[in-house]
């Protein structure tokens, strides 16, 4: 039996310990499974399956209720959680899309009871990495679906992990560039005019002054500038005034000074969103109209957010001259990778859609989790 | 100001505050002329190619074409070019290229007056303006690979 079966540890708490090769012994591979399903008798059955699987010894731990596996899952590690959609406390899709965001790491079979391909499929959409119809499948079947997904899972966590470092050196190419560009070109340009007043001292007092005031002049702006570059690092806790307020409020920076008409709109009623949800926003939004400023030699920007019962969608528009987004997919340009890992971080959907000379559209849609949308409005 | 002896210079900086001041420096000493400027790299083509100064200060980053770009066309357009690169680090890859790819003299930012304005003179004279540490990395092949000539 040539397949390693790997063990799956929380990602938060050991980034680089993700993958361990599990332990193979006499009677295969030692497969820890989370059974979530609420049907006593599907489960028995279910169990009596991953039992008479080949080459593999099962240990399974079996819950009926979401909550219950959320719970198992923060305290226990699990190869695979294999995941029944209709629970007592969450029904269909959403039972995949939450278990997801509590658990990235972790690989996801869902087995569905309805006949129903579609099901399964939209599953696999939303982030699981397989799906079984309940009573249609064989060991052989079941054991080969539990060690692809877990494949699977480990090959996506390692493209995250590049993504999450190719996104972390360009951000540090970003930072360094805006430092050289901007602040140390000011301070060039500060040096020069001092020089110069000291040059002319006692010959040109006019000219002088002129100096002095174009020295002060530059000092100002490299100060507004670093504020903003330390600000877009580190933004104020987002609470005080809310994404749609945070958004506003970069907004009128990045305005200041700049020739390209830059539009807000808000539609439906603001409410609190996760933090981590607020800030990806925030950040994907700052990117975008950076990159519109930078790059596409746009006249206009529109930035919009829309609240929906169902979740936040921002869309960053401009008229400029567009590109390729497949020319840049996978590759370097325009912060791209960091915006897609940042949304795929948040459980987002992105999409950028540019012809050369048409505009650029970015939207990004994310969905409220149940039970979240409490709380204060912004 | 007339002075047909003077030398005739071309400021090429995408800061304007900073090409203003190099342009004011320049202009404040009896031997030298600001005869044109640029804000990037295809101005700065434009320029050279308008008024072939005897020397053009070209800044190596800058938004739209860059430096080194410019820098490379002019010295292929113009052999007999006189190009000083200004650049923010020493320590920049781009700095070798762009004396590789033709440039006789490198200032850093920030650098004396003095030091600018004998590297225009000496530039001028048709001598290189090269620190010897940097000088000897020259005779190095680059360490790091980029665009070859062919590639442009």
């Amino acid at each position: 039996m040539g397949i390693a079966i790997v063990t799956q540890q929380s990602p938060e708490r050991n980034r680089e310990a993700v993958l361990t090769v599990g332990i193979m012994n006499n009677h295969g591979v030692r497969v820890r499974a989370l059974v979530v399903e609420d049907n006593a008798a599907d489960a028995c059955l279910l169990e009596n399956v991953l039992g008479r699987i080949p080459d593999a010894q099962f240990e399974t731990t079996h819950v009926e209720r979401l909550d219950d596996a959320l719970a198992s899952l923060a305290v226990a590690s699990y190869d695979a959680v294999l995941l029944d959609l209709g629970l007592p406390d969450s029904q269909g899709s959403d039972t995949v899309t939450r278990l997801r965001q509590s658990q990235p790491g972790v690989p996801v079979v869902v087995l569905t009871g309805l006949d129903d391909e579609t099901v399964g499929i939209s599953a696999v959409q939303l982030g699981a990495q397989d799906y079984l119809l309940k009573g249609s499948f064989t060991p052989s079947a079941l054991g080969r679906s539990i060690r692809y997904a877990i494949e699977r899972k480990r090959a996506e966590l390692a493209v995250m992990a590049q993504l999450k470092e190719a996104a972390i050196i360009e951000e540090r190419n970003r930072i360094a560039g805006e430092i050289h560009d901007i602040l140390a070109q000011d301070f060039v340009g500060i040096l020069l005019q001092l020089e110069a007043a000291r040059e002319l001292n006692g010959k040109n007092p006019e000219e002088v002054a002129r100096c002095i005031q174009l020295a002060e002049a530059v000092a100002r702006s490299g100060l507004a500038e670093a504020r903003r570059s330390v600000w877009a690092l580190c933004p104020p806790e987002l609470d005080a005034e809310g994404l749609v307020g945070a958004v506003q409020s970069f907004l009128t920076r990045v305005a200041v000074g700049n020739p390209t008409a830059i539009g807000f709109s808000l539609r439906g009623e603001p409410y609190a969103l996760p933090n981590d949800k607020a800030l990806g926003l925030l950040r994907i939004c700052q990117e975008a109209v950076v990159n519109a400023l930078r790059h596409a030699q746009a006249s206009k920007i529109r930035v919009q957010i829309t609240y929906q019962p169902s979740g936040v969608d921002l869309c960053v528009h401009d008229n400029g001259r567009g590109f390729d987004p497949n020319a840049h997919v996978g590759g370097k340009g325009f912060g791209l990778i960091s915006m897609r890992e940042r949304a795929e971080r948040m459980g987002a959907r992105i999409e950028i859609s540019g012809e050369p000379g048409q505009g650029t559209r970015l939207t990004v849609a994310t969905r409220t989790s149940p039970g979240a949308r409490e709380g204060r409005t912004s | 100001m007339s002075d047909p002896e003077s030398i005739r210079v071309l400021v090429a900086d995408d800061h304007p505050v900073v090409r203003e001041g190099l342009s004011a420096l320049i202009n404040r000493q009896p031997d030298m002329k600001v005869v044109a400027e640029a804000g990037d790299g295809s101005e700065a083509i434009e320029q050279f190619s308008l008024y072939r100064p005897d020397v053009a200060l070209i800044d190596l980053r800058m938004r739209g074409m860059d430096g080194l770009h410019a820098i490379r066309v002019i010295c292929r357009r113009f052999p007999e070019a006189r190009l000083v690169v200004l650049t923010t680090f020493e320590d920049n890859e781009d700095v070798y290229r762009a004396l590789k790819g033709g440039a006789k003299g490198y200032v850093v930012k920030g650098a004396s007056r003095e030091e600018l304005l004998e590297c225009i003179r000496t530039v001028r004279a048709g001598k290189s303006h090269i620190a010897p540490g940097v000088a000897a990395r020259l005779a190095e092949p680059l360490s790091r690979p980029g665009l070859t000539e062919r590639e442009l």
